[in-house]
């Protein structure tokens, strides 16, 4: 049986392909019926392999040799298989070179295959330009080149070359910071991730600034805000239909956030895709999926711009009130109605906005553009108001003598300030904050100080006058260093006590502004003597105007206030009358009598006076001659003689003694002490001697005017040396604005400060220095740390990334500003403005006609233009005009207007939102007429921002008063 | 309805529910601001194993994991459903790198050689059938063998019966070459200028010239040149059918290694992001 089989085996022939060798035979059609061995060898060596049947052995010779080989049939038959060692032999021997099968050369081939692109791969890793190999795409062009160069530069703090001739070069690792090293480093990184520095962070080294120090978060912005804004949304009922991706992409796990909620940049910004791919492209589903309100497009379910429904009032553009106080309406309807300023009435909306900045944004012209026409003289004329900035404050004679006397303080001075100042004020603050048990003192004084509005005698009289001690130490501290250059001097004083108020340094830029001019000299004696020179004045915005920081009466009783044989004659006069005093007494004390007599009698030339009568010097005779002569004469006479001076003068300073006087001056000669009518006995007798020692000693007395003020010309100016003053020069004085800046920034945590932006603002007295707060707003925020800030609004709006943005200059291109900035009276503007326009080509066609005449316009416009600089438009119009509601977003109630600070108003809520426009909103309407795909698109990255930053957000504005009132107390009143 | 039939809209069925489901995980992924390419990258390597399997699955015949002719479906309709996942994974565009576009150069080999094979085990078995009887590829050269070494003979057997060696120059000129080996696959293969009626043509020509005798050997000849030409038929379509796997299948195995660097190149360049 197994004879048979595998005969029948041998006799099929070789037909197994799945093995890795074949027969080499094959192509010749005669393989052998084993076939090669697993290892390609030819295992056959013979035609056949003899089988032995019954007794003999057999060919079994496959039909393809030609059959069996013993077989009769053949032409030339052989004789079989040979018998050795009793088994049978095949008698012709065959062999070949076994073939590779199909399916063995289809692996070998696979495997040659797989080794080259291996071995190419490392190769290429390995290579030079391995950077090209695996590069997937070039970069964005404003990620090539030098920009790469320059955050290598950063990153690393070397250049790399490729990079830097913008070829992309070596440069992944700048991004890819996991990458660096080789192939090591590549494994390292597909495992790990092994890199302290993550791609964004990279991002963020050139881009903090556009997003903001939440760069990463959603929105960069901080969890708290993002949940504030979530929960904001999620209460404001909402209903549209869904986009299906949106639906969609509910199957999801949702957006995928890092460990602290955050996004990395690459999640949106695909880079590798092009040297012209929009990088920052979205599609709004990518926009909406985080959002709680979902919807298809800007015409099928985008909210209404009024937003909110928990923020009524937030209307569209017009979400704040605006920086500048500025009443279109107001103005278009009343003020430009009027002769006088209707010349300066803008032609158009561009006349005052203009687009600019890469948001192309309107922003406002400058002051001098657009307002200073009519508002410039109301901004001049404030500068007769002096704002006290460093001296001693004055009190009354008593209040010094019980403060040298019983408190033993010394070496006063005595100056004519009514009230202590502000800004001294705050340099208190920061004296005493340094040490717990002094501040604690100085918030009671300070408290009391607030109460008095800074009047020291009051508080001496009503309250403790050693709290004006206390102030006075601490203020002769002050000055000392202030007049001590190894101290400093003023500069370092005032650098010193801000900084330890405000809590941290203080820029030299900021100090320059706060001292008023960086070359002023450093002590206060310095300080006076460079803001007397002319160039430093004119540079500076110090005025030591003496022509009008005249010594008036009011200044001249101040003066003759500090000197204690007068103060003792006029009190004792006052209970007793002056008696033969009363003409020397009366001469002193009247300021202008004083003068008349003065400028009668003498002549002043540098330091010297000259007598008139004589054309000499005065001397000491001369004078004690003068002021004797008038012991005991009536004060009409005295004044008659001071009316009349010339001859009786003339003839007296033409005697060198007083005995020579013909007219009577002998007998108040100096050695005549005691005048006739003057009782020796009389209270009045010794302070009325003691006086007249003092005023008729020439020396001290003129040592003493000359302290006391500049005498020289017709206008006498009182010197102050311990005080120094200013006054704003012009319309955004950087010494006013930059006192208003540093106080306003630490108004919430300082009284004192707080006190000096009430009293520069205007807000304490109602009327500001120059009138700032009248236009310019003040915001009271939250800054992102959560501390309030008060902040004034020198400028308009800024183009800064908001959540939403506006390109005018495409808008504007196709329709007007009125078609979105509606206002009920816009067509009466429209028509004046079609007037102007008229007028204006009127004007125009006569000017072209060639005959040189100035247009009769024009000429009544030059005319009137003084008139319009002297008159405040308000003054005129503010009586008929009624409350406006645009101005009532300023209001603190609806009293009347509190200087641009929004207080609690409970018609508009109690933030600085609670703002009516002159315009009304902008409808989402106005917009979806245009913004739907196919058209000007609706893609929401058109009008809305993403990376915006935290301080950006208007929604921190809220009441000034609430915000102090819910913070703790400030530092100093601890 | 045939059940072949039957069976291909199943598979279309199957084939457009997973694909509708790819696509919604790709959109939704797109939407959430998650990485689709990531996502479709993961599904065309899972897939492409699977599909890969399927040569495996060949060499071991023993494990029961299911009928070879299931698998082949899975693989053909599975191979057809990698477009959707590639596509996606490349964003719809050309890729721009080196090192992309060589892989996208091997993926559209292997799917090209794939779909060209498919259309060739579709096509060529009816063919085969129609054209006559048909031979096992391995024993073609058998068959060819056999037909050169008759012709050999007759010509050898004109010389001796005819006297005359027309008949033999002719064999020896134009003929001989053509029973050497298998001729004209391109021609057999897309069935174009059948190269069979040009020799006819040439041997009915050298009739002229040939006496009765010599007409009947070559009759003969012709006879053989049919059968040649019948084997070179079966030769050209059996060698193709066997020999585009080795297009398919190496170029598979250096998909695959490209694709194992391009994982590792994707997760190396993309770690930390955050």
């Amino acid at each position: 049986m197994a004879d048979s089989h595998d005969k029948e085996i041998y006799k099929r022939p070789y037909n197994r392909p799945n093995e890795n060798w074949v027969c080499g035979l094959s192509a010749e059609g005669k393989p052998c019926p084993h076939g090669p061995s697993r290892r390609g060898k030819c295992a056959v060596h013979y035609e056949c392999v003899p089988a032995k049947l019954n007794d003999r052995w057999v060919c079994t010779r496959p039909e393809q040799y030609g059959g069996p080989c013993d077989s009769p049939a053949l032409e030339e038959p052989a004789f079989g298989p040979a018998v050795r060692d009793g088994v049978g032999e095949c008698c012709k021997k065959v062999h070949c070179s076994p073939q590779r099968s199909l399916r063995n050369l289809r692996g070998r081939v696979s495997i040659v295959i797989c080794l080259i692109l291996v071995g190419g791969a490392l190769t290429a890793l390995g290579g030079a330009w391995r950077t090209q190999f695996l590069s997937p795409g070039p970069l964005t062009v404003s990620h090539q080149g030098a920009s790469m160069a320059s955050l290598e530069e950063m990153t690393h703090g070397k250049l790399d070359s490729s990079a830097s001739t913008g070829i992309e070069g070596e440069s992944c690792h700048i991004c890819h910071t996991s990458v660096e090293g080789g192939l090591e480093g590549l494994l390292s990184a597909a495992v790990k991730g092994n890199s302290s520095v993550t791609q964004s962070a990279q991002c963020l080294v050139c881009h903090q600034d556009d997003v903001g120090n939440s760069g990463l978060s959603p929105h960069a912005l901080s969890a708290d805000v993002m949940a504030t804004h979530t929960a904001e949304a999620q209460a404001d009922p909402f209903s549209a239909s869904k986009p299906l991706s949106l639906m969609l992409a509910s199957f999801t796990p949702g957006v995928k956030l890092g460990d602290s909620s955050q996004l990395a940049c690459a999640t949106c910004h695909h880079e590798h895709n092009g040297a012209f791919f929009d990088i920052k492209r979205m599609e709004n589903e990518n926009c909406q999926v985080c959002h709680v309100k979902q919807f298809k497009s800007i015409n099928q379910g985008h909210p209404e711009f009024a937003t909110l429904a928990s923020k009524a009032g937030y209307d569209y553009p017009y979400r704040r009130r605006t920086r500048i106080v500025f009443d279109h309406e107001r103005h278009e309807t009343n003020y430009f109605q009027k002769d006088g300023f209707s010349a300066h009435a803008p032609a158009d909306c561009t006349s005052c906005h203009e687009i600019a900045g890469e948001t192309f944004t309107t922003r406002l012209k400058a002051f001098e553009e657009m307002c200073s026409a009519c508002h410039n003289g109301s901004i001049v004329s404030a500068r007769d108001e002096w704002i006290p900035v460093f001296g001693f404050p004055s009190v009354e004679s008593d209040v010094y003598e019980i403060l040298e006397d019983e408190l033993e303080l010394s070496a006063i001075p005595r100056t004519a300030s009514k009230k202590i100042s502000p800004i001294m004020m705050l340099l208190l603050a920061g004296y005493n904050a340094q040490d717990p048990k002094s501040q604690a003192q100085f918030t009671e004084d300070f408290a009391m100080v607030q109460e008095f509005e800074g009047d020291l005698s009051g508080i001496a009289y009503d309250e403790d006058p050693e709290i004006v001690g206390r102030l006075f130490e601490g203020l002769k501290f002050l000055q000392g260093d202030a007049m001590n250059e190894d101290q400093g001097g003023l500069r370092q004083v005032i650098q010193e006590q801000l900084e330890r108020v405000k809590g941290g340094p203080i820029s030299s830029g900021e100090l320059d502004a706060l001292f008023g001019y960086p070359e002023l000299g450093s002590t206060v004696e310095k300080v006076v003597e460079d803001i007397s020179r002319k160039d430093i004045i004119e540079m500076s915005g110090w005025h030591v105007r003496e022509s009008e920081f005249r010594l008036d009466p009011a200044g001249w009783l101040s003066a003759i206030d500090t000197v204690a044989p007068y103060r003792a004659l006029r009190d004792a006069a006052a209970e007793d009358g002056a008696g033969a005093y009363e003409k020397v007494l009366s001469l002193f004390s009247d300021y202008e009598a004083f003068r008349e007599w003065f400028d009668t009698q003498f002549k002043v030339e540098g330091e010297d006076w000259i007598l008139v009568s004589s054309g000499k010097g005065v001397k000491n005779k001369e004078w004690k001659g003068l002021i004797t002569g008038m012991v005991g004469a009536s004060a009409a006479s005295a004044t008659e003689s001071a009316e009349e001076p010339a001859e009786g003068d003339d003839e007296a300073a033409a005697k060198d003694t007083p005995e020579e006087n013909s007219d009577g001056a002998a007998d108040a000669a100096p050695d005549k002490a005691v005048p006739a009518e003057v009782d020796p006995d009389s209270a009045i007798h010794e302070v009325g001697e003691a006086f007249v020692a003092w005023f008729g000693d020439f020396r001290d007395f003129k040592k003493w005017l000359e302290g006391t003020a500049t005498v020289s010309g017709e206008t006498w100016a009182l010197r102050e040396p311990r005080s120094m003053y200013y006054r704003p020069i012009k319309h955004a004085d950087p010494f006013i604005t930059a006192w208003l800046d540093f106080s306003a920034s630490l108004y919430a945590k300082s009284p004192a400060a707080a006190m000096v932006f009430d009293e520069l603002s205007g807000r304490a007295t109602g009327s500001a220095i120059g009138a700032c707060m009248k236009c310019h707003s003040i915001d009271a925020e939250k800054n992102a740390a959560g501390d309030p800030v008060v902040k004034v609004n020198w400028k308009s709006e800024q183009p800064i990334r908001d959540f939403t943005k506006f390109n005018h200059t495409p808008h504007l291109k196709l329709m007007n500003c009125a078609e979105c900035h509606r206002a009920p009276w816009v067509p009466a503007v429209q028509a004046r403005m079609t007037v102007a326009k008229a007028a204006s080509a009127e004007e125009e066609a006569v000017t072209t006609a060639g005959d040189g005449a100035v247009a009769p316009e024009t000429e009544r416009e030059a005319e009137e233009s003084p008139a319009v600089e002297e008159a405040s438009p308000e003054s005129e119009v503010s009586a008929a005009a009624p409350a406006m509601a645009y101005l009532d977003s300023f209001k603190a109630s609806t009293e009347g207007l509190e200087l641009g600070v929004n207080f609690s108003n409970a018609n508009h809520g109690s933030s600085g939102h609670a703002f009516v426009s002159n315009f009304e909103p902008v409808a989402k309407g106005d917009c979806a007429r245009c913004h739907v795909q196919g058209k000007a698109g609706d893609s929401c990255l058109i009008c809305h921002n993403y990376h915006i930053k935290e301080q950006n957000l208007s929604m921190g504005i809220q009441s000034l008063r609430d915000l102090i009132a819910n913070e703790p107390a400030p530092a100093e009143a601890q | 309805m045939r059940y072949y039939t039957r069976r291909r809209l199943n598979a279309l069925v199957i084939l457009g529910a997973v694909t509708i489901i790819f696509l919604i995980f790709i959109e939704g992924f797109r939407v959430t601001l998650r990485n689709p390419h990531m996502l479709s990258g993961w599904i065309f390597l899972a897939v492409m194993t699977f599909l890969a399997l399927f040569n495996v699955r060949k060499k071991f015949p023993v494990p029961p994991l299911g009928p070879s002719r299931l698998w082949l479906q899975v693989h053909i309709y599975g191979g057809a459903f990698t477009i959707v996942p590639y596509l996606f994974h490349v964003g719809l565009k050309v890729p721009t790198g080196f090192f992309d576009q060589l892989l996208a150069l091997f993926y559209f080999a292997v799917l090209i050689s794939g779909v060209v094979g498919l259309v060739m085990t579709r096509v060529f078995p009816r063919r085969l059938t129609a054209n006559g009887e048909e031979v096992v590829f391995e024993r073609l050269p058998e068959h060819r063998k056999m037909i050169r070494e008759a012709v050999d003979r007759l010509a050898e057997e004109s010389i001796v019966e005819t006297q005359s060696s027309t008949i033999s120059t002719f064999y020896t000129e134009r003929l001989r070459s053509f029973f050497d080996g298998p001729r004209y696959m391109f021609h057999h293969i897309f069935e174009v200028a059948p190269p069979l009626n040009r020799i006819l043509v040439e041997i009915e020509d050298q009739y002229r010239y040939l006496n009765d005798d010599e007409k009947k050997i070559l009759e003969k000849i012709a006879v053989y040149v049919r059968k040649k030409n019948g084997l070179d038929y079966q030769y050209a379509l059996q060698f193709a059918l066997k020999t585009w796997l080795f297009l398919h299948i190496p170029l598979t195995s250096g998909l695959f290694v490209l694709i194992i660097f391009h994982v590792w190149m994707t997760h190396a360049f993309s770690g930390r992001v955050l």
